[in-house]
This record gives structure tokens, sequence and C-alpha cells, in this order.
């Protein structure tokens, strides 16, 4: 999933006085969040070919999804939810298009974290193989799919797919087209253990998470109590970021809406919006507040 | 508890299309009868509810209207007629080592969607706005109207009023039924037509092959489609179309033109696509089936044919008709926008043949259609799936190339889901180019005789 829009990722300086830079990650992740800032610096300068970068974590951290954002030397920026497990791992990073060439910074939001920058090897490989691709909201469009090495994994099926039904074949000696079919239910059997194997990360990253999918985290309670204090009066949406803005109408579906901009005679009493001002939040969460106007 | 009483609305769904399958077949009933009978019974529910709506009363009330057609005409078959009898299911003998290692994967995926359907929290955008965040406005009432000038027409502040509302009024009946809304009753559909996809392919697969390793093979295969589990609980319409298009392709094999028709119409009410995409693929299938028909004459094949396009127009009619007098444009994708976008081919075939939504599901039908050439040609159903197939491909080329949905094919958005929609015809398709149609063992069996005469 691309989440366009890293508006600003301060230059980092090249190899002096990490403890100055700022990493100003403005807007990094649009499509969810309130401009979270990430300003904890990972890793600096390296080239991505032969090299992966691996997180190690503080003995109390929980497993989690972190944000992490970097910037190529050609000036290209990106930013993505990871999730980080307790202890040292890597980061599969090259799964992104994004990820290649020279690597000017990395950074994330938690300064719990600290980063090195190893040669990969074939351990990475599995490790990365087998990593869940978690949970976004590009995940109804399209699959992000996995890799072992740089390639693939669909490419290395096809390969087995033509390998297997040409053995099945010269050991039956008949019929190729039912080795045929056996070759490839036993390269989609691989393939759906794989992404059984994923299916059963996303339910234990849900579960290790309060029950709670990112980016709604938190938001069931702060709709369900919205939908009590708003009661019979009328609400009106400000704005918010991606998917956020469907959420909050889906929830308070059932409650008299007042659309911005649009001459429905109706005037709204409470306002859920990011940007609450001088008006005091009745409820907040992860910087999207209810307020009264009236 | 959710989840029980929308299988019971499913139920009472099924019988109010068991009425409507009996009227129509008087006793021919189609071996995937029961997944025609809840579509067909969700189709003209919906569709009451719709007309009820249009007249100011709740739709709620097509519930209790299906309820009392249906087991009126149930009571009268079973204690009257005495024509309902209650048979045991067959069950056939013990499964193979290797029919159990295909139903275990199966089992477990099902057994996720269950889970993913009964914890997960709604998550995907449309859900939460074209199809159930209008269907919660719509159970709500206070943001739903059927007036053309209110800000809040067919729920227009939450979604797209173009979209049509099979999905917007069954998950608003549920709601009702459930005595509120909650996340299942917004996503639950996409489960059960999960499900009936899986049993559809393996009841026309076991048919077909008389082979139960075939089937489950079948089943298996669309079960582990990338992008299939994900549309299991995702409350979008792609999975409702996917089994539409594959209940319709039943019918057509089986000559069943009338049904055909009736579940094109669900098609239209179900996605935009059934209109611009469907309808007219079908169409030219019903053509194709009519004329190898060699049991039909001329007069017969044109009745067909009619039969087929004029109950699918005028089952439909009362959405079409309504969009028309409202000004509601048949689709949000401009169609102004018509010529070709630089390096769309290799930008559609990459999304086809190399993209990890759909693995090497497509490149594999891809080969088996053209080395099981010779097993397929002679079966005229699976001419007219491979048709089927060609054609869709062709107008989502067309769509995504030349017209202003480009921007989708190069976002990744729509393109793998419209390419989901017609899976489970390409499963059937690589099944049955592994088996040897008749007519073709006959041609080798009579080559074999020649040789043994020489």
């Amino acid at each position: 999933m691309t989440y366009p829009g890293i508006k600003k990722l301060q230059a980092l300086s090249k190899g002096i006085r990490y403890s100055l830079f700022l990493l100003l990650l403005i807007a990094a992740y649009p499509s969810y969040s309130q401009q979270p800032n990430v300003n904890h610096l990972l890793a600096s300068n390296f080239t991505t070919v032969g090299n992966v970068i691996e997180i190690t974590t503080p003995p109390d951290w929980v497993s989690q999804q972190v944000l992490i954002g970097w910037k190529r030397s050609d000036q290209v920026t990106y930013a993505q939810m990871f999730y980080v497990p307790r202890g040292t791992s890597a980061v599969h990073l090259s799964k992104y298009n994004a990820w290649s060439g020279n690597i000017e910074v990395v950074a994330t939001t938690d300064n719990r974290l600290s980063a090195q920058v190893v040669p990969k090897s074939w351990s990475h490989n599995i490790e990365f193989f087998l990593s869940p691709n978690q949970l976004t909201p590009g995940s109804i469009n399209f699959d992000l799919g996995y890799t072992i090495g740089n390639t693939p994994f669909s490419h290395i099926l096809f390969g087995l797919f033509a390998l297997i039904s040409l053995v099945v074949f010269g050991i039956r000696r008949k019929e190729f087209l039912l080795s045929l079919l056996i070759g490839f239910l036993i390269v989609w059997g691989m393939l759906d253990a794989r992404q059984i194997k994923n299916h059963m990360d996303q339910i234990s990253l849900f579960q290790s998470n309060n029950n709670q999918l990112t980016p709604f985290e938190g938001f069931d309670n702060f709709y369900d109590s919205c939908d009590t204090m708003i009661g019979d009066e009328t609400w009106r949406l400000q704005p918010l970021s991606g998917v956020w803005n469907s959420y909050a109408k889906y929830r308070l579906a059932e409650k008299t809406y007042a659309p911005v901009n649009k001459k429905t005679g109706r005037e709204p009493s409470l306002l859920v919006t990011p940007k609450p001002n001088k008006r005091k939040p009745l409820i907040t969460n992860q910087g999207v507040s209810l307020v009264r106007l009236k | 508890m959710t989840l029980l009483l929308i299988v019971i609305h499913s139920i009472i769904n099924i019988a109010l299309g068991y009425v409507v399958l009996y009227l129509l077949d008087r006793g021919r009933k189609s071996r995937l009868w029961v997944v025609e009978a809840f579509l067909i019974g969700a189709f003209l529910e919906t569709m009451i509810g719709f007309v009820f709506l249009m007249i100011g009363m709740s739709e709620l009330y097509a519930f209790y209207t299906t309820i009392v057609i249906a087991f009126c005409f149930l009571l009268y078959q079973f204690f009257i007629s005495k024509k309902l009898r209650l048979k045991k299911p067959k069950v056939s003998g013990k499964l193979n080592l290797f029919e159990v290692l295909l139903l275990i994967p199966i089992v477990t995926k099902v057994s996720i969607a269950l889970y993913q359907l009964l914890r997960f929290p709604i998550y995907f955008d449309d859900a939460m706005t074209h199809w159930s965040g209008r269907a919660h406005a719509l159970y709500g009432k206070v943001n739903w109207s059927m007036d053309a000038t209110s800000e809040f027409f067919l729920g227009a502040a939450f979604g797209f009023k173009e979209y049509p509302l099979f999905l917007v009024i069954w998950r608003s009946i549920n709601a009702g039924i459930c005595g509120g809304w909650n996340d299942v009753v917004a996503r639950a559909d996409s489960f059960i037509f999960y499900i009936l996809i899986m049993i559809s392919v393996y009841i026309i697969i076991r048919k077909k092959t008389e082979k139960r390793w075939m089937a489950l093979a079948a089943s298996f295969i669309i079960s582990a489609v990338p992008l299939m589990h994900i549309h299991a609980t995702s409350g979008y319409s792609e999975i409702a179309v996917c089994l539409v298009v594959l209940v319709i392709y039943n019918a057509l094999t089986e000559g069943a033109y009338f049904k055909a028709g009736i579940l094109t119409a669900l098609c239209i009410w179900t996605k935009n696509e059934g209109l611009f995409l469907f309808f007219p693929i079908f169409a030219v299938c019903t053509l194709y089936v009519t004329a190898m028909d060699k049991q039909l004459d001329l007069k017969r094949k044109v009745i067909s044919t009619a039969s087929y396009c004029l109950s699918t127009m005028i089952l439909i009619s009362p959405w079409l008709i309504y969009k028309s007098m409202n000004g509601i444009p048949l689709s949000v994708i401009s169609s102004e926008e018509n010529f070709y976008h630089a390096d769309s081919i290799l930008l559609f075939l990459s999304k086809l043949c190399n993209s990890p939504s759909s693995n090497i599901f497509w490149m594999a039908f891809f080969v088996f259609i053209i080395i099981g050439f010779n097993n397929w040609r002679k079966q005229k159903e699976i001419v007219m799936g491979v048709g089927l197939i060609l054609m869709t491909l062709t107008l989502l080329f067309y769509v995504f190339c030349f017209t202003d949905a480009h921007r989708f094919l190069i976002n990744d958005m729509t393109a793998h889901r419209s390419l989901l929609q017609i899976a489970p015809i390409a499963v059937i398709v690589i099944i049955a180019s592994v088996i040897k149609s008749p007519e073709s063992s006959d041609s080798e069996s009579k080559k074999e005789v020649t040789h043994a005469d020489a």
C-alpha cells in the first residue's frame, strides 16, 4: 500500500552529530493519522543493495506496529506501518519499490527503538518470507505477496508448477493434463499454506492489540460515547483523513447528520473534528474530538 | 446470535425463491437450486423493499411479505398438495487421503473467515461508505431520503447514490431483524456468498466429472485465490457478483433462460458492472447456447433468447426507471473519456498475470486452456465459459485502458477485484480442460479400434 504525501522529510546531514537531527514527517501517514512525528533516527547513508536494517527493541517492548519512514538520496520519501516484535528483527522493506538505491535516512516515531544496517543473509530471506503482510485498508484491492530473496514467490511457484507437473508426468507416463492439475494443486497448496499463516498472524496481531485494528484503535469506544452524547441532536463531521472519515460516518449513520457545505436545513449542535481549536473536547481519541457547537 | 438470525433470514429467502423456482420449473430442479432459491428470494425481497421505500413504507415490511408468501406456499405444498417431501441428504462414502488433504485448508479458511467476521471490526472503505454506510443510514432512517432533491437521497451523504441497492436493503433488513446494527450485519452476506461459491463450484464439478476429489480440488482452488478470502468478510459487493455470475452461468448451461434472466437482473441490482459488463456478455452467451442447441428449432431459439433478455429487463426496470426519472447517472465513471492510454496493454497484462493478488491463477488458466484445448472445445458449456472469460477480459481491457477508469488500473484499486468476479468460472474451465469430453473419448476409442483392425 502506497501512502503518498510525505510532505516534509527534512534532510539529515551526512555522518555528523545525529543528536541534532530532527526528522519531521508531517502528515507522513495521511491516509490514517494526524501528523505523527517521525523524528527518531534509525540509520543513515547506506545502500539497500545487499543490506538490511535490523531493529532492536527494549526488553519490555510489546509487539506492535510502528511507522517507519525513509528518504532516498534522490529525495524520494516513503512511510509505512511495520510490525515490530520484541527483540532484534530485520524489517522487510525490500517489497516496497521505494526501498531501493541509496538511503539517506531511516527514522521512526518511537525513540525506544534502535537499528543497525547489516549484510543480507539467507536467514534474512527466510525471515522476510515468513514475515506477515499486515492488514491495511489497501488489502481489499490487492495482495502484497511474498518474496524469497529478490524473487517474487509467484515466479517461484510458476517454476515449481512446471517442474512438479513434469515430474508427476514422468512417474505416471499418461494424461499430461492430469499431471498438470496435480502440479497446480501442489503449488496452489503451498501458496495457500503461506496465506493461512498470514491470516493467523493477522489474527494474532489483532488479539495482541486488544482486539483493535490499526488505524482504528480506540475508535469503537470513542464513537459509542459520541453516539450517546449526540443523542437526538444533530452532528457534523469536519473532514478527517482517509478511512477515518468513512469510519466516523459509518459509525454515526443513525444520528441526524448535517453535511458540510450542504443546505439540508439542519443546524449541527455537535462536531466531530480533528481541530477543536478553542472549544473544549467532550471526548478525544487519536487527535479526533467531539465538541459542542451550541 | 446476529449470524444465526441472518442465517434464518437466508432460509426464509430460500423459501421465497423456492416458490418462484417451483412456479418456473415445475419440479425440474437445478443442481444448484438452493443457491438459486436464496439469490432469487433475496432479490425479490429487496426489490419489494425498494418498492415499499418508494411509497414511503419501511423496507422491513418486505421481510414480512416474504414470510407470508413463502410459508403460505410451503404449507400448501406440504399439507394440501403434498408435493413437498423432506428427504434425508445423501451421504457418500468415506473421504480418501487426497480428499482430506484438500478439505483441511478449506475448513481452516472458513474457520478463519468466521472468526474474522465475528471478531474483526468493519475495516475497508467502500464497505463503510457505499454498501454498509448507506445500509446503516437506511436502517437509521434519519439520514436517508427517497426525495431526489435531498442531500440524503439514497444515502448520498454516506456513499454513491449511483450504486444499486441490493446489499444496502438486504443489510438494512438484517439489522431490523437483529434489532440493531453491528459490524456482523455489515459483512455477514460476504461470508455467506464465500461459502456458497465454494459449494456451487463443488456441485457443478461433481456433476460434471462425477469425481469427488476433482470437485473438492475445484473448491480448494477457488477458496485459495489470494483476494477471495479477504472479500469473504469485507462487506464489498464483488463477492456477491462473483456468486451471481457463477449461478447465471450454470442456469444457461442448463438451458434455464428465464431463470438466468432473473439472476442477471439481480447482478445489475448488485453492482453497476452487472449492466455494463455481464448483461451484454451473458446475452451473447445465450445466443451462443441457443444457436448450438440442436434440439431447439429457430422459433424456440428466438423465444429462449428473448425470454432471457426480457426477464432481465422487466425485473430490473423498477430500478432503472427510477434512476432515469430522478436523473441518477448509470455509473460514476465518466464515459466521456475514450482514448487509449499509453502503455496500458502491458500494465493490464501485468495485473492479470504478474500480480500477487491472483498469483499464478490466471497464468495457470491460460496454460490449461491452451494445452487442454482439445478437451474443452467439444464441451459447449465450457466453450461458453471460456468465451465469457475472454469477453469479460476484453471489456475490462477497454474499461481500464480507454476510459476514465484507467486510474484504477494504475493505483491497483479495482482491477484485481474485477478479475475476482470471474474466477469461479475460470476454475470450472481449468477442471473441464483436464477431463476428456465424451466426444474426444469416442474419437480416441474409434482410433484404437481402427488400429486394432489394421
